[in-house]
C-alpha cells in the first residue's frame, strides 16, 4: 500500500488554518464588542485564546495523523483505500463499478502541484470516493490506468 | 439508433396540440392554497380590510394571467421519432425527447383531475432519474392515445413485436386486508404529530368528551381536575388513538386498490385512493429486495416486500413497495418472480460485544433525549429510572435480531428491532465495500462491514455491525470474491 505525497500535510494544515480563521472572525467581533461589558463571565480574550490554541493544535496534529493513516493501492480490478483517524475505514471500489472519474485540484493543491482523483459509482453512501494528495503527474498516470481498465472492460 | 433512412424524412411539420381547456380550472383551483396562506392573517381576523383586498388584487393580477399564459404557451406534438414539448412563459423552451429513449409513460390522476376526466402524463427516460417531461392536463383518452402511440412507435416499424408480453397479476389487495394492514402501521410520527396538534389547538380529552356527550358526564371532568396524572394519561391515550386512526387513513389513501403485475421484464404497480399512481419497475433496475416488518406485524405473521431501485427515485428514495402486506410464504413467492430467492434457514450472529456498545449508546441517547424533553415537560424525567433496564434490553434485542447469511447468489442481512428489515443483496449489483472501525470498536476488536448498493437510502442502509475483526476481514474478502466471480460469469453488459 502506498502513502500519499507528504506535501498534502501542508495543504491540510493551510486549509485547517483557514477554517480557524473563519471561526476567528465572529469570535474577534464578540471579544471587541464585549471588551468593556460590565457583566461578562469570561476574562477578556479567553475565548479568542481558546479558539487560537485549539485551532493551532488541531491544524498541527490532525494533518499529521491523517497522513499517517492514509494508504491506497491500485489492484488489478479494484482501488483499495484506507483512511481515518478516529474511524478507520477501508474501502474497496471495484473498477468495473466506476461510472466516471475526475481529477480535481483546488487553489491550494495547485500551488503544491497536487491533485485528487474522484471516482463516481452508482452507490449512495460512497457514491464519490476521493483519493487526495497525489502528485499531478502521478494522478494522471493513475487515472489513465483506471481508464484503460474501464475501456477494456466495456469492450 | 435505428433510423430507417429509406423512408421519407418526415418533413411535414409536427401536429401540435394544446392541453385540455379544463386545465385552466384545475390549475386555478390548485393555486388556491397559496392564496389561503397569503390571506391567513386576514382570515383569522375575520374582517376584510384594505390589505386583504390589495393582496387579492395582486394575486388576481399575477396568478390568473400566469395560468392563462402557461396554458397558451404550452403545446406538444408526437411524431414517429420524438415527443416535442414547448413551454415557458418568460423563457421559451422546446424539449425534444427521442421516442427510443422513452422508458415509461405514466398516467397519473389526482382526485380533481379524475372528477373532470383529466389526466397527467409523465414521461420517464432511460438517461435521467426523474421525470423528463410532463404534460398536465389532457383528457384521459388523449393520455391513453399518447401512451399507445409511443408504444407503437417504439416497437413499430423497426422491430415487429406482435407478441405483447402476457400480463400476470402477482398481488392485489382486498379492502379488508387494506384496513387490517393500516391498523399495523402505528407510527410514532403520527402520534407526535397528533400530540403537538392537540397542544396547538388546546384540545383536551375533557373538551372532546364534553363535545361528544354534551356535558352529561361532569364527573369525568371533575376526576381529571382532581388528578393531573389521569388527565395526562388520557391525553396521551387520545393522541395515540387519533394517531393510530390517522395512520390507517394515510395508509388507505396510499394503498387503496393496490395491484402488482408483471409484463415480461417489467413489473407494474398501481395504487391510491385520491391520486391513482401507476409506476413501472423494470427488473434490471431492481438492485435489492427488502422484507420488512415490525414486532406487532411479525407476531401476527405479516410482512412487507420492497424493492430498491436505481433511478426512478421520485418517491421514497428509490424504494418502492411491491407487496404492502402479506404472509411470508406469499411474499417469497412474489419475490421469486423478481429473483429466485430462498430465505436462509440459519443466520450468522455478530459479536456479542455489540450488546455492550449498543447499551452504552442507548443509555447516552436516551438520557440526552429524556433530559431534553424534561426541559419542556418535567414529568418525562421520571422515565430516566427505566433507562438502566430499557437500554440493555433494547441492545440485547438488537443483537438477537441482527445477523447475516451468505448464499450462493445473495448476501442476506437482517437488522432492527422496531423496524425489522431483511435485505437480499445480489453480489452482482454491489457497488463498493467498506470496513469501518471506530475508536470504540477498535478497543473491543470489532469492525463493521458496509456494502454500498445503488438506490440505497443514505442512512439506515444495510450494514453488518460489530463483527469480530478477523471475521469481518474474512467476510469482506469472501463477499468481494463472490462479487468478482458473479461479475465475471455474467456478461459485463448488464
Amino acid at each position: 500500500m502506498e502513502s500519499l505525497d507528504p506535501a498534502i500535510r501542508t495543504v491540510w494544515r493551510i486549509k485547517l488554518l483557514l477554517w480557524t480563521l473563519l471561526v476567528l472572525i465572529p469570535v474577534v467581533f464578540y471579544e471587541v464588542t464585549h471588551l468593556f461589558a460590565p457583566d461578562r463571565w469570561l476574562p477578556p480574550g479567553s475565548l479568542l485564546g481558546l479558539v487560537l490554541v485549539g485551532g493551532g493544535v488541531m491544524s498541527w496534529w490532525l494533518p499529521r495523523l491523517r497522513y499517517r493513516y492514509w494508504r491506497y493501492a491500485l489492484g488489478p480490478e479494484e482501488l483499495v483505500l484506507e483512511r481515518g483517524v478516529l474511524v478507520r475505514v477501508r474501502t474497496i471500489v471495484p473498477l468495473r463499478r466506476v461510472q466516471h472519474l475526475d481529477i480535481a485540484q483546488d487553489l491550494i493543491e495547485r500551488e503544491f502541484g497536487l491533485a485528487r482523483i474522484v471516482l463516481h459509482t452508482a452507490g449512495t453512501r460512497h457514491s464519490a470516493v476521493v483519493l487526495p494528495g497525489l502528485r499531478q503527474e502521478q494522478a494522471e498516470v493513475l487515472r489513465d490506468e483506471i481508464k484503460r481498465y474501464l475501456l477494456e472492460e466495456t469492450l | 439508433m435505428e433510423r430507417s433512412p429509406a423512408s421519407e424524412p418526415s418533413t411535414e411539420a409536427p401536429q401540435f396540440r394544446r392541453l385540455h381547456p379544463l386545465t385552466l380550472l384545475v390549475r386555478l383551483l390548485m393555486s388556491l392554497p397559496a392564496l389561503v396562506i397569503l390571506l391567513l392573517p386576514a382570515l383569522r381576523g375575520q374582517t376584510i380590510d384594505q390589505g386583504t383586498l390589495v393582496t387579492l388584487l395582486l394575486y388576481g393580477l399575477l396568478a390568473f394571467p400566469l395560468i392563462l399564459a402557461h396554458y397558451l404557451r404550452f403545446r406538444y406534438a408526437l411524431t414517429p421519432r420524438e415527443l416535442l414539448i414547448e413551454s415557458g412563459v418568460l423563457t421559451h423552451r422546446r424539449r425534444s425527447i427521442p421516442i427510443d429513449r422513452i422508458q415509461n409513460i405514466q398516467i397519473e390522476r389526482t382526485l380533481l383531475a379524475r372528477l373532470l376526466g383529466l389526466a397527467r402524463v409523465r414521461i420517464e427516460t432511460a438517461g435521467s432519474a426523474e421525470t423528463e417531461g410532463e404534460i398536465a392536463f389532457v383528457s384521459l383518452a388523449e393520455a391513453q392515445r399518447l401512451k399507445e402511440q409511443v408504444r407503437a412507435f417504439r416497437s413499430g416499424p423497426v422491430t415487429e413485436q406482435p407478441v405483447q408480453p402476457a400480463r400476470t397479476l402477482l398481488f392485489a389487495m382486498t379492502p379488508g386486508q387494506l384496513l387490517r394492514s393500516g391498523a399495523f402501521r402505528f407510527s410514532l410520527v403520527y402520534l407526535a404529530g397528533m400530540f403537538s396538534g392537540m397542544e396547538y389547538l388546546d384540545l383536551t380529552p375533557e373538551d372532546l368528551i364534553d363535545w361528544v356527550v354534551r356535558g352529561r358526564l361532569h364527573w369525568v371532568q371533575e376526576a381529571f381536575e382532581q388528578a393531573p396524572l389521569l388527565a395526562t394519561t388520557a391525553t396521551l391515550l387520545l393522541a395515540a388513538l387519533l394517531g393510530w386512526m390517522a395512520g390507517i387513513v394515510v395508509h388507505v389513501v396510499r394503498f387503496y386498490g393496490f395491484q402488482l403485475w408483471q409484463e415480461g421484464e417489467r413489473f407494474y404497480r398501481r395504487s391510491g385512493l385520491f391520486t391513482v399512481a401507476e409506476s413501472a419497475l423494470p427488473r434490471r433496475r431492481i438492485q435489492a429486495l427488502v422484507i420488512r416488518t415490525n414486532p406487532l406485524m411479525q407476531h401476527f405473521g405479516w410482512y412487507t416486500l420492497e424493492a430498491q431501485l436505481i433511478g426512478l427515485d421520485r418517491e421514497t428514495q428509490g424504494v418502492q413497495t411491491l407487496v404492502p402486506f402479506g404472509r411470508l410464504t406469499e411474499i417469497q413467492q412474489i419475490a421469486a418472480h423478481v429473483w429466485p430467492i430462498a430465505l436462509p434457514a440459519t443466520w450468522q450472529r455478530v459479536s456479542p460485544r455489540m450488546i455492550r456498545r449498543a447499551t452504552v449508546r442507548y443509555l447516552l441517547i436516551g438520557a440526552g433525549m429524556l433530559l431534553g424533553l424534561g426541559w419542556i415537560w418535567p414529568e418525562v424525567r421520571w422515565l430516566l429510572l427505566g433507562l438502566p433496564i430499557g437500554a440493555p434490553l433494547l441492545a440485547w434485542l438488537q443483537y438477537r435480531r441482527h445477523g447475516y447469511a451468505l448464499a450462493e447468489q445473495y448476501l442476506f442481512v437482517r437488522q432492527g428491532v422496531f423496524r425489522h428489515r431483511i435485505w437480499c443483496l445480489p453480489y452482482q449489483k454491489m457497488q463498493s465495500f467498506s470496513l469501518t472501525r471506530s475508536l470504540f470498536q477498535r478497543r473491543l476488536g470489532l469492525a463493521s462491514l458496509q456494502v454500498d448498493m445503488a438506490g440505497a437510502p443514505a442512512i439506515g442502509g444495510p450494514q453488518i455491525r460489530d463483527l469480530p475483526e478477523a471475521v469481518a476481514e474474512k467476510l469482506l474478502q469472501l463477499v468481494y470474491e463472490r462479487f468478482q466471480l458473479h461479475c465475471r460469469t455474467q456478461s459485463p453488459a448488464s
